[in-house]
């Protein structure tokens, strides 16, 4: 019998097919947004509180915490102020915990299909704390060598022995940042974090990039003309500005790039601090609230994103409340539609009856209706959202951070 | 074949009375009743058929006595053993030829719908020219090709007695009688009994019996005059 009902509700539903669709769309929106938004903000929250978690201490300028852990974690928003790499030998020296120097303000141009890459200036110390391993090529070996992250190696197409440029922050500053070219050297295992994205250097080569560190060009006159210009006078060669579209470590200068200054005055956006216990870590948490306050502030990522996540959660509130009102006015509306439907086909029930329909036949056969398309609706609601769920988290993280 | 002895039926408010003392159609006849419209043929098809229940008497089917049966009994007995053809064919739009044919045997959990049934349906369409247009939704037929779909779905489960309202009413002379042609071919054919209702007086002669309906109801000048008539 319910085979029969089944078959005789598909046929009226094939029937009216566009009504169908329209409903069975309206209330997979309905279902599918709210379910989508949880289940995105799920994703998200496991995975932000995986990344804070496996972070023990991120210290940084003073300022937003939730900015420096962002930006410690995900290399996002670049921070207003740095801190001086003697902040990171300060905590190092202490014995309390190992720093490893983040210098992230920079980006790679875009490549392939990839827009650009924030450039990550950080030491091998970094790669172990990760455990981050390279899957093809070498690792940094020289000034002005890249590593580049999985899903950045994908997007540009890049492989170990390519070169790729450095974004200059402003095109038209000559006197400050020049774009350097950074020879690939290996590409990063997928570590299924922000690590992924990203291209990563020795931190002496991001000093270079934001011009702390430079080399200088030997000029000959066995150099091309095309790279130089000789005005006559003996002993005098004078470059020529269109010779340097950018700046360029090879194996052949790397020994003329130098730093002016102390290294501990060079500035660092924020550093991991990696305690040896927990007492460590307590006693660096009350430094950096007590003595060291004004040098920096040291805060533990998992609490921030907590905070963070709190923010989130009362926004994902306010939505659920939305999706609640909307689900309702959709439930009545479809409710609506039953009823209508059912006045719509009175004559046609009426037939059945007078034919000799079992009782409650007519009412089955509009609830079979009505069960199909729900479930059909659940269905599309359900993979909608796990789609969402899946190809929004990427979107969601670049869109908040 | 169906016997009904001193019918009563009301309907509420007092807007309409029925009182029929006797009626009796033989197995295998085929009897047309004619009236003016309101006069309440329709009313004592669904009597007959056990859609109404009647207040008082007793309509015997076959030997079972409607009056005496539950609601579901009637329906269920209605389904097997009663067909029904309606002047608005009144078919499912939503489903093609066969699938109209074959509705009874999908709307009762005591039918089981089996090949036999199946190949039974397709034989009746065949027997209505309608072999070839099955799978066609009955959207897309002629009226007379409806009523033909109609009577075909009354005759599935082979039922005993058929009762047709107005079967031609909104059909042309010539699908008219061939819708006629198909109904008396095929109660003839299963040895059925056929109770029609028409205005059609051209078609009266093809019946075994036509008789008036007013004939049949008690008359308050003359109260022996139906029994005469029946």
């Amino acid at each position: 019998m319910l085979r029969n009902v089944c078959y005789l509700a598909f046929r009226s539903l094939w029937w009216y097919r566009g009504r169908t669709a329209v409903i069975i769309l309206c209330l997979a929106v309905t279902l599918g947004m709210p379910l989508s938004v949880r289940l995105l903000v799920g994703r998200f929250q496991e995975e932000i509180r995986r990344r804070a978690a496996s972070t023990p201490l991120i210290i940084g300028a003073r300022g937003s915490r939730i900015d420096l852990v962002l930006h410690g974690l995900y290399f996002a928003s670049v921070t207003a102020d740095f801190v001086t790499m003697g902040e990171a030998d300060y905590v190092t020296q202490s014995g309390l915990a190992t720093a490893i120097p983040l210098h992230v303000k920079f980006r790679t141009q875009s490549v392939g299909r990839s827009p650009g890459a924030p450039i990550v200036g950080t030491t091998l110390e970094y790669f172990d704390f990760r455990g981050l391993t390279v899957a093809r090529g070498g690792t940094l070996s020289r000034l002005g060598d890249c590593l580049l992250g999985s899903a950045f190696a994908e997007s540009s197409g890049l492989q170990p022995g390519d070169f790729l440029l450095s974004a200059p922050k402003n095109a038209f500053n000559l006197a400050g940042d020049y774009p350097l070219r950074m020879r690939v050297v290996g590409i990063l295992a997928p570590s299924h974090s922000p690590d992924d994205e990203a291209v990563f250097t020795d931190i002496r080569t991001a000093w270079i990039i934001e011009g702390i560190g430079h080399g200088h060009q030997e000029l000959s006159e066995e150099s091309t003309e095309q790279l130089l210009d000789s005005d006559g006078t003996p002993g005098t060669l004078t470059a020529n500005a269109s010779v340097l579209p950018y700046t360029e470590i090879t194996d052949e200068n790397v020994a003329s790039f130098h730093f002016h200054g102390d290294e501990a005055d060079f500035p660092v956006s924020a550093f991991i601090a990696v305690p040896a216990d927990r007492r460590s870590q307590t006693l660096l948490l009350g430094r950096y609230a007590s003595v060291r306050r004004d040098a920096a502030v040291c805060v533990k990522p998992l609490e921030v994103v907590e905070e963070l996540l709190a923010m989130v959660f009362r926004v994902e509130q306010v939505f659920r409340a939305a999706a609640v009102v909307s689900g309702s006015v959709t439930g009545l509306l479809f409710a609506l539609i039953v009823f209508l439907n059912i006045q719509l086909r009175a004559p046609e029930m009426d037939t059945m009856q007078r034919i000799g329909s079992a009782r409650g036949v007519t009412g089955m056969l509009v609830a079979t209706e009505t069960g199909i398309m729900l479930f059909l609706a659940a269905f599309l609601a359900v993979a909608a959202a796990a789609v969402i769920s899946v190809l929004g988290e990427a979107w969601l993280k670049q869109w908040l951070f | 074949m169906i016997t009904i002895r001193h019918l009563m039926f009301s309907r509420p408010h007092g807007e309409f009375a029925m009182n029929i003392p006797r009626l009796t159609v033989d197995r295998g006849e085929s009897v047309v009743l004619t009236g003016p419209s309101g006069s309440g043929k329709t009313t004592l098809l669904d009597l007959a058929a056990g859609i109404l229940q009647a207040e008082s008497g007793s309509i015997i089917v076959d030997g079972q006595d409607l009056t005496a049966m539950t609601e579901p009994r009637r329906r269920s007995f209605r389904l097997r053993r009663i067909g029904l053809v309606f002047q608005s064919f009144e078919l499912i739009e939503y489903l093609s030829v066969i699938d109209n044919v074959l509705l009874p045997a999908r709307i009762s959990p005591e039918v089981i719908l089996d090949s036999e049934l199946r190949s039974r349906a397709a034989r009746l369409l065949e027997c209505a020219g309608l072999d070839r247009l099955q799978r066609r939704s009955v959207t897309q037929l002629s009226q007379g090709e409806q009523q033909r779909v109609a009577v075909c779905r009354a005759l599935l489960m082979e039922p005993t007695l058929l009762l047709a309202d107005e079967p031609t009413g909104n059909l042309d002379p010539d699908n008219s009688r061939r819708i006629m042609d198909l109904l008396l071919d095929q109660v003839r054919r299963m040895n059925t009994t056929l109770l029609a209702v028409t205005h059609d007086h051209t078609m009266l002669s093809r019946f075994d019996r036509a008789l008036k309906f007013q004939d049949l109801l008690v008359s308050e000048q003359n109260p022996a005059e139906a029994d005469r008539a029946s």
